[in-house]
Order: C-alpha cells, then structure tokens, then sequence
C-alpha cells in the first residue's frame, strides 16, 4: 500500500510537469507570431513627433494603398495606413467607390485557432500622433460584389470617408493574390 | 495502522534490504515508464494519429482521397473562396513554401478543401487553389460536417448583423455570409500520420522548414 501511494504520488508529480511543459511551450508558440508585429506599431506610435500638429482630420493621410485581388472574382480586400500627425484622434468611417455592390471595414481576428471575420460599422480610430493599419490578416476594407472583374496592373478608386466630413478619394493598385513577392 | 504492520515485520527479515531495494527500482521503473507515456500521450494531441479520412470532389471529374496519398506529404488547410483576406493568404503562405522545395515538391501534395460546400462548387475551389499553384488540389468534401469534426476543425456560417446579407443578396445570388472557421496547417506525413498542425500565421519558411522535416 505504501509502495502505491509513493508511485501515485510520483505519477501525479510527473503528469503534472508533463503538462506544464506543454502549457508553457503552447503559450511560447502562441506568443512568439503575435509578439513580432506589435513590435514595429508601438516603436512606431513611439517615434511620432511630438511637435505641435493639427487639431482636426485635415493632416490625416495615407500610405502604401492596395487592393488584393483574390482568384474569386466576387471579391477583393482593401488595404492601406492612415497616419495622423494631429493632436486629435480621427475615424476611418468607410470606404466607397463603384468598384463594388458593398464596402465593409472588417477585422479578421484569430481564437484558439478559430479564424472569425468581425464587421466594424462604427469605422476604425486613427489615434493623434499615430497611424491605423490595414493589412493582412488583420483590418481590411472587403470589396463585397465586384461590379467588374480587377486585374493587377489596373487601379481602383476608393473614397476614404473619416471623421468631420473628411473625405480623401485614391487610386488602389490592383495586385493579386497569387503573386509569389508579396510579403511584409 | 493495519497495513503498515506486515512491512514492519518483514522489516526484521535478513531479506529486506534487497526487498526494499528491488521495490524501490521497481517504483522507479512504473514512474519513468509513466512520464515517458504520460509525455508521449500530451504529444499526440498535436500528432502523430493516423490522419481522419478526407474525401471528396476535385475540379468537374477529378476526385480526390487523402488515404491514396501515401507515400506523399500532405499540408491541408480548410477555407472557402468567399474569404477575403484569411484565406488568400493561407494560399500564398502555401505557394511561397511550396515553390522553396525546388524538386522535392514533386513528393508534396497541397490540399485546400473547402468548408463553404454551398457557395463552392467543386470546379471553384479547384480553380481558387490552382490559381495559386496550378499543383494546388482545391476540393470539394463529399462529408464536410464529418470531416471537420474528424480534424477537430471549427466551421460556423454567420451573417452579418448589419444588413450587408439583404444588400448583396441582390447583386450575388447566393447571398453573402461569413464562415468562421479553424484555419491551421495541417501536416501529414508519408505514412499518412497527422504530424503537426501550424497556426494560420505560421510564415513560409516555417511552413518549408517543417515540410522538408517530414520529407526526410
């Protein structure tokens, strides 16, 4: 009886270390992808100006926009970053344009595993002093019913519409989404 | 009280000190045997089982069955071509590692099986997939509720709460819903043993990396 009590004991001991190994290295797993792009957000946020900037929409702009073009024709995602110099934090309320039937900004968010799109009608913020991204795998603005088929080469207009009556009206280069050279 | 009497007894024996000795090995021996299995068995919920069946409809008169894959290595991954964002870079992360195998791919078969059995027909998803290596084999399950549930893979349609859905659904017969779905890699080996499962935002180079290990 005592021998068993020793080598449950003992079992017990060693199941439970077994399974904090397993914890810690999943968590690693899980941490180490999601750690390397918030680094460069916050460095950059971190390295915004100081300087005294505008108080309203007007300094907001954007960079590097691009429209994905998926193999299925119905469909394309928007991607692109609003950097705001100002003291004021703007929205992104939506996107436009004749490209197609509707325009949604989307997050898609990933959960144990689970890969969810999450619909956000009331815009994204673009914080003063700091940049809103939309990139893949993340924020995008989903091209829902294309009204004509997009081919990388061409361009697509989109009105960015933000926060007091700003709009900002740019041509998307079509890419598509089988070109091997994109990556970040 | 009453168990412990015997072991004292036996205590006084000239034999116990062997005794004692040859239980002790013995108590060391179960648990070592123990945390080797114990280990191993935490292991296995990430691998190496044989793979669930996997079948289905591959472009307009091609069929596809994971089981007749042996001797190959199979990275499937499950989405649908509705998917915007998630899923064409599923497909690039898998075309970026597949083109770094140079002539080992000629062993290596890429599944993308469609979890949208409503929206995608079986000529679309082949075409989706093969539109991003034309070795891509995009299919169709014939069982897509049981095949999931066998990879242990989440699918879930969901509409938009916001009147999107009423919206296309004039300009896109099929109307438009999301399909929230287990997006990981899934690595089966030659022998047809689920190996590994990456998550969906494992990068090319890992994706080849772990290939190449189960390419011997």
């Amino acid at each position: 009886m005592k021998s068993a009590r020793f080598a449950t004991a003992g079992v017990l001991c060693l199941v439970v270390a077994c399974n904090q190994t397993r914890e810690q290295t999943s968590e690693a797993a899980r941490d180490a992808p999601s750690a390397e792009p918030a680094a460069p957000a916050e460095a950059k946020a971190a390295a915004a100006p100081a300087r005294p900037a505008s108080a309203s929409t007007e300094n907001v702009s954007v960079l590097g926009p691009w429209v994905w073009a998926t193999p299925n024709p119905r469909l394309a995602a928007a991607y692109f970053t609003l950097k705001n110099p100002g003291t004021k934090s703007a929205t992104l309320l939506s996107v436009s344009g004749d490209a197609a039937a509707r325009i949604e900004l989307h997050e898609s968010v990933e959960e144990d595993g689970v890969v969810r799109m999450v619909p956000h009608p009331e815009g994204f913020e673009v914080p003063a002093g700091g940049e809103l991204e939309l990139e893949r795998g993340g924020k995008h603005a989903m091209l829902i019913g294309l009204t004509a088929p997009l081919e990388a080469g061409a361009t697509v207009k989109l009105t960015l519409s933000l926060s007091e009556g700003r709009k900002l009206d740019v041509d998307f280069p079509v890419r598509e989404a089988t070109e091997s050279e994109e990556s970040e | 009280m009453k168990e412990l009497g015997p072991e004292r007894s036996t205590a006084r024996t000239p034999g116990t000190p062997k005794a004692a000795r040859r239980r002790w090995f013995f108590i060391a021996a179960a648990c070592f045997g123990l945390l080797v299995a114990g280990c191993k068995e935490s292991k296995a919920d990430a691998g190496p089982g044989p793979a669930p069946a996997l079948e289905g409809q591959h472009g307009d008169d091609g069929r596809f069955s994971l089981e007749k894959q042996r001797g190959k290595v199979v990275v499937l991954a499950f989405g649908y071509t509705y998917c915007p964002d998630v899923c064409p870079m599923t497909l690039a992360t898998l075309k970026r590692a597949y083109a770094a195998l140079g002539n080992r791919k000629q062993d290596v078969k890429v599944v993308f099986a469609s979890v949208d059995p409503k929206r995608d027909s079986a000529k679309a998803v082949a075409d989706y997939a093969a539109a991003f290596d034309p070795a891509f084999i995009g299919v169709r399950l014939d069982h897509m509720e049981s095949t999931v549930q066998a990879f242990e893979v989440t699918v879930s349609q969901r509409f938009p709460d916001n009147s999107a859905a009423a919206k296309v659904a004039d300009t896109d017969r099929e109307g438009f819903y999301f399909v929230d779905h287990t997006g990981l890699f899934f690595l089966i080996d030659r022998a047809g043993l689920l190996q590994k499962k990456l998550p969906v935002q494992a990068d090319h180079q890992e994706l080849a990396r772990e290939i190449e290990g189960l390419l011997g």
